[in-house]
């Protein structure tokens, strides 16, 4: 689903944020990507979506050679890689249903189809009951449940979250840890990156830890890392 | 449904920036408004010259000294010359006459005038107006001829002036259009910072290019046709109020200030088509240099 061939990613003033990194992901696979701040996690998230070009290496996004993709291609693209981020990214003035809703409208999606698909999926992820609420009258974890339902409601077929427990307490990070198991488990490959320790530990799913822009260790079943603890 | 939310977005756009909009809406006018004047002071030259032309004559004034065979001579040359339409001979007294009866409220001028002091002449009427010069040229050189005259040259000189004065206005307008698209630019650059989180978003779902465009580009097509509907209005008043109410002040101007419909029509169509030239071009200028996608 995902395949990274000595990926490269160097910043202008020489800063080399990922250096060689080759990384295979089936699909319907769990992973977490883990390493301190500044290890390179967002940034190959950034070259998952084309937001950002590698300097060198390749990188194949559900069968597509992303180096290769025209621009006009790369909206088709993004389609089918669903995002979800630390600050969730919601719209303050539009409601729940609308956030979620415009990312469809966005697409051009039927309104029959958009009427039917944004209440499913936001009673998915439990928020069923308030449809009409505005993002400042939820809290953080209603909050992000709603960014995860904006980026699902078009069954992507892989789910990318960077920090997405990052602004959330232990107990609402479990709940939205679930989200993610439950769409993970329709088939949908999720690669979340964090350095939440405690989310990686009682997950037990392939780990890959970053370190100065180079994997250091890809573990099946794996925990945050001894040396981190 | 598409068409709708293009539409709406527009809306939300142009109301958002009310004040700067209303500044390209006005700016489009005034140099759509001097862009139509132009067209308007060509049709006005072109009804001036149009009605001189017929009027344009080659006038050959004789030596006093010139003799029987050299008038014959140059009698036979005219009738010879295939540009020419009718010729005839004024006298010394038939031009004497003639003046008098021009002025003839005015009797102080002739009466100091010496009978024999206006030469005799030949009255030439062309078969085609614009070979005056030609024309003259050609008579000018024979024998027992003081002076050729043809109303040409008023003519040209007026051609002259209103080349000069289209070409400033032309480029008042072009100017004027230039900050027109300019200004248009800016208000798509204020809605496009106003929305940019909506338009991070559109992005990150896959949004195509064109549909995050669109919105945009109608507004700036929306502003300048608003003020090409605006010239447009202005120049119709102008036409029906003040243009054919002209033959009433002065009778002379009434010809020339009378345009048909569909002289009007293709000054309006150039107005409308200038201001969405405006519009597509600031929009793009906006697009291009402000929104990455």
């Amino acid at each position: 689903m995902i395949k990274a061939k000595d990926l490269v990613k160097e910043y202008k003033g020489t800063v080399r944020a990922l250096d060689g990194i080759t990384l295979d992901i089936e699909k319907g696979e769990f992973i977490f990507v883990v390493g301190p701040s500044g290890s390179g996690k967002s940034t190959f998230m950034k070259l998952l979506t084309k937001e950002e070009e590698p300097t060198g290496g390749e990188v194949f996004v559900a069968g597509k050679d992303l180096s290769s993709l025209p621009r006009w291609r790369v909206p088709y693209l993004r389609r089918n890689v669903g995002c979800v981020f630390q600050d969730f990214k919601l719209l303050p003035n539009k409601t729940v249903f609308e956030n979620v809703a415009f990312a469809l409208e966005v697409i051009g999606r039927p309104k029959a189809l958009v009427q039917r698909q944004v209440p499913q999926i936001l009673e998915l992820v439990g928020l069923g009951e308030k449809l009409d609420r505005f993002p400042d009258e939820l809290s953080g974890g209603e909050q992000q449940r709603v960014s995860i339902a904006r980026a699902f409601v078009n069954r992507p077929l892989i789910l990318i979250a960077d920090e997405p427990t990052g602004n959330l307490d232990p107990t609402t990070s479990v709940g939205i840890m679930r989200l993610l198991d439950r769409i993970n488990r329709t088939g949908t490959t999720v690669v979340m990156a964090t350095h939440d320790h405690a989310i990686v530990d009682s997950m037990r799913r392939r780990v890959v830890e970053l370190e100065s822009g180079q994997i250091v260790r890809d573990q099946s079943r794996g925990i945050y890392g001894v040396g981190a603890r | 449904m598409r068409l709708n939310y293009f539409l709406s977005e527009t809306a939300v756009n142009l109301k958002r920036n009310l004040l700067m909009t209303i500044a390209a809406i006005s700016t489009v006018a005034i140099s759509l408004l001097l862009l139509g004047g132009a067209q308007i002071l060509q049709l006005v030259v072109a009804n001036v010259t149009s009605t001189w032309e017929g009027k344009v004559e080659v006038s050959v004034f004789l030596r006093n000294d010139i003799t029987e065979g050299e008038l014959d001579d140059l009698r036979s040359d005219l009738a010879g010359m295939q540009e020419i339409e009718t010729f005839t001979y004024v006298s010394k007294d038939q031009a004497y006459e003639a003046f008098k009866k021009q002025f003839a409220d005015q009797p102080e001028l002739y009466e100091v005038l010496p009978k024999d002091s206006l030469p005799a002449s030949f009255r030439i009427g062309l078969v085609d107006a614009s070979q005056a010069e030609e024309v003259a040229a050609r008579v000018d050189g024979s024998p027992g001829i003081d002076e050729v005259n043809f109303g040409g040259d008023i003519i040209r000189r007026l051609l002259q002036v209103n080349t000069l004065l289209r070409a400033v206005t032309l480029g008042m307008s072009a100017v004027l259009m230039v900050a027109a698209a300019a200004l248009i630019a800016n208000t798509i650059r204020l809605a496009i910072y106003a929305r940019r989180e909506e338009i991070s978003i559109m992005k990150l779902v896959g949004a195509t290019n064109w549909f995050i465009r669109i919105p945009f580009m109608f507004e700036g097509v929306f502003a300048a046709l608003t003020g090409a509907i605006v010239s447009s209005i202005v120049v119709l008043g102008a036409n029906e109020l003040f243009f054919s109410k002209m033959g009433d002040f002065l009778v002379f101007l009434g010809p020339v200030f009378s345009f048909s419909a569909w002289e009007i029509t293709k000054v309006l169509l150039i107005l409308v088509g200038g201001g969405v030239a405006v519009g597509l071009f600031g929009s793009a200028l906006a697009l291009r240099r402000f929104l990455e996608v």
